[in-house]
């Protein structure tokens, strides 16, 4: 039986290989197995290390911190952000286990939820091709971390800095304060207007959450604004909310958004995108946001925004990969569902593919095709995600 | 006076038909086949350069051909496949802007430019043969949808060599000497025949006719798919 430390041994050498297999891919063919965005960021570094704006490099949108800490790109080697990255997930590794080991959850299930992670040959590729999501990953997790420890004040900093890193954490705000037990208890005799506000009601660690989240991101906004002027807001903020990609992807959106793409995005449409959506999070932050299911509550929040996104790839996805270990221990499936699940996701991306590959690469007009799809693979996403829900089992206890 | 600016007519006139005569150096036809290969978004815009001389090669060994393509709003190049493919030294392209390679045709500007080559001799034959790799955008949908038909014009053509060529006749352009550098250069420009022009690209487009019903039904799922959830959510709450 292999512990704990060796099992993060092993998996920290898998990658090292990883990269070194990449790097060897890199040189002698000419398909690259790096990620064009670590190319990115290397260059945004190098404009740091010369005292310019990391900006400067066209298509760097993201935090300048990371540019900062992958400046021994530079200085030491190619490879050092892959390497980090992979620690990063290794930190994902201890993160999930210190999160199931403060639910009392088996040490042999916290294993086999680890593997998940740590042997996840995606979580793999991600890492060593030099995506930055372990990163994230990291700081999403370790917010959890803190709340489960009841350190607000941590939790509140660490979702600042995810809300700066990636933005999309943003939707875990609702869900995490609700989180926190409010200071008055709700009587069964209130009304809904009284239990509303008795929910919502502030009390001193969800103010702790709140204001140490909003001192990081407006401290951390306002020293890169100072540094780097409007182009940082611009790129690493505001780029993503406005963002149209009309291109072909997964979204259920994507073929109307290219059908409206030369006339201004009219207001009903704006709405009947994003309402759904919104209301659906909303549900989801009250009915889950609570100090028991807050894990299970983050995963569902991801699945959703993805799912209803007016742009999806498939990177995506790996943003709920990483709640996925917290989850499982409380995962309850019959066999059919498992059969469901385990086919029916695949089979809607790769049925998506076909159409998509007909237009991409051979010319032909498949607009009509890849937008049923991209239908199928919705309401495959839908049932997926409400199979989810039923197979949550937390209020049983699970040995 | 009349007298003395005819007299500097003649002079102009004499100077410059020395110059012709005496510019036997770019006395060479240029031709060159073009063709547009791969289906689809991704496409390689080859061009394959012959240079026929009356007299000997030699001169025009370590010359450089360039060509500069004038993209229509419909293509792009990736700068980042160009550095990539550059350092290899397999394409040797540079456009010398930014490129928004996510925005669609009817929102970007065209774009120009330059690929670069050595010269290969065989007998009185000089070649290159030079890839582009080009993106389509995407092109605004239209009532029926289809196909729609863009075209990519002639390049320039332009020769530089290490010995300056004595070619009064030709013009001359200032671009980067070599991919992607900010120093500039004076290059000779040449005419030549080519086999098509301009090539012809079909892009699928959008079909306009569908946007009522892809609105329907796009709202009609997302809509249900919403209550659907919802409807879960409130049975799953007694369990909670």
């Amino acid at each position: 039986m292999m512990t704990f430390s060796q099992h993060c041994l092993i998996g920290l050498v898998i990658r090292l290989v990883s990269i070194a297999f990449g790097n060897i891919l890199d040189v002698f063919t000419e398909v690259k197995y790096t990620d064009i965005d670590y190319t990115v960021f290397t260059d945004a570094a190098s404009h740091v290390l010369k005292g310019n704006s990391p900006f400067d490099r066209p298509t760097y949108r993201y935090s300048p911190m990371l540019a900062y800490i992958l400046t021994p790109n530079i200085i030491l080697n190619q490879s050092w952000g892959k390497l980090l990255f992979s620690i990063g997930d290794i930190i994902v590794c201890i993160l999930i286990r210190n999160i199931l080991r403060s639910e009392k959850i088996d040490e042999n299930v916290i294993m086999k939820c680890i593997y998940f992670w740590l042997y996840n040959p995606i979580s793999v590729v991600i890492s060593t091709r030099g995506n930055a999501d372990s990163l994230s990953a990291i700081l999403v997790l370790g917010t959890l971390a803190a709340m489960k420890n009841r350190n607000y004040s941590m939790a509140g900093l660490l979702h600042g800095l995810a809300i700066h890193f990636r933005i999309y954490p943003l939707v875990y705000s609702l869900a995490l304060y609700l989180s926190i037990s409010p200071s008055i208890d709700i009587v069964k005799t209130d009304n809904l207007f009284k239990r509303l506000t008795k929910a919502l009601n502030p009390s001193i660690e969800r103010l702790r959450l709140v204001a140490t989240c909003l001192v990081t991101l407006t401290t951390v906004t306002s020293t890169f604004h100072s540094l780097y002027g409007y182009k940082f807001l611009h790129e690493s903020f505001l780029y993503h909310f406005s963002r149209q990609d009309i291109r072909h992807n997964f979204s259920i959106f994507f073929y109307l958004q290219y059908l409206s793409a030369d006339e201004p995005i009219s207001l009903w449409s704006r709405v009947m995108m994003l309402l759904p959506q919104l209301l659906v999070l909303l549900a989801i932050s009250i009915v889950f946001g609570s100090e028991k299911h807050i894990c299970f509550a983050e995963l569902c929040l991801t699945v959703v925004m993805v799912t209803f996104n007016s742009v999806l790839t498939c990177q995506y996805f790996v943003w709920f990969f990483c709640l996925i270990p917290l989850a499982l221990p409380y995962l309850k499936f019959t066999k059919l569902e498992y059969v469901i699940i385990g086919f029916l996701w695949p089979a809607a991306q790769l049925s998506w593919l076909f159409p998509a590959y007909l237009l991409e690469f051979r010319g032909r007009n498949t607009f009509i095709h890849i937008f049923f799809q991209s239908i199928a693979f919705f309401a495959a996403n839908i049932v997926v995600f409400t199979r989810l829900i039923w197979g949550y089992k937390k209020s049983c206890k699970i040995e | 006076m009349k007298y003395y600016e005819s007299l500097q007519f003649f002079m102009l006139i004499s100077i410059s038909t020395y110059g012709i005569s005496n510019g036997f150096e770019c006395d060479f036809h240029a031709t060159m086949i073009r063709s547009v290969e791969k289906e689809g978004f991704h496409k390689e815009l080859r061009s394959f350069v012959e240079i026929v001389t009356t007299k000997s090669t030699e001169k025009l060994r370590d010359c450089q051909v360039a060509i500069e393509e004038s993209l229509p709003s419909s293509f792009y190049v990736d700068p980042d496949q160009l550095n990539n493919l550059g350092a290899y030294g397999k394409v040797l392209a540079c456009a010398n802007e930014t490129v928004d390679v996510e925005k669609p045709q009817f929102s970007s500007p065209p774009l120009k430019v330059y690929v670069y080559s050595s010269l290969n001799t065989t007998g009185n034959l000089l070649v290159a043969n030079m890839v582009l790799p080009i993106h389509l955008r995407y092109h605004k949908p239209r009532s029926g949808g289809g196909y729609q038909v863009v075209k990519i014009s002639k390049p320039r053509l332009f020769l530089r060599c290490p010995r300056r060529l004595d070619c009064p006749k030709q013009g001359t352009m200032a671009f980067p000497c070599y991919r992607c550098t900010s120093k500039k250069c004076s290059w000779l420009e040449f005419s030549f025949k080519t086999n098509m022009d301009p090539l012809k690209v079909a892009v699928p487009v959008g079909d306009l006719n569908h946007k009522l019903l892809i609105q329907l039904l796009t709202f009609l799922v997302t809509i249900g798919g919403s209550i659907y959830i919802f409807s879960t959510l409130a049975s799953k709450i007694p369990h909670l």
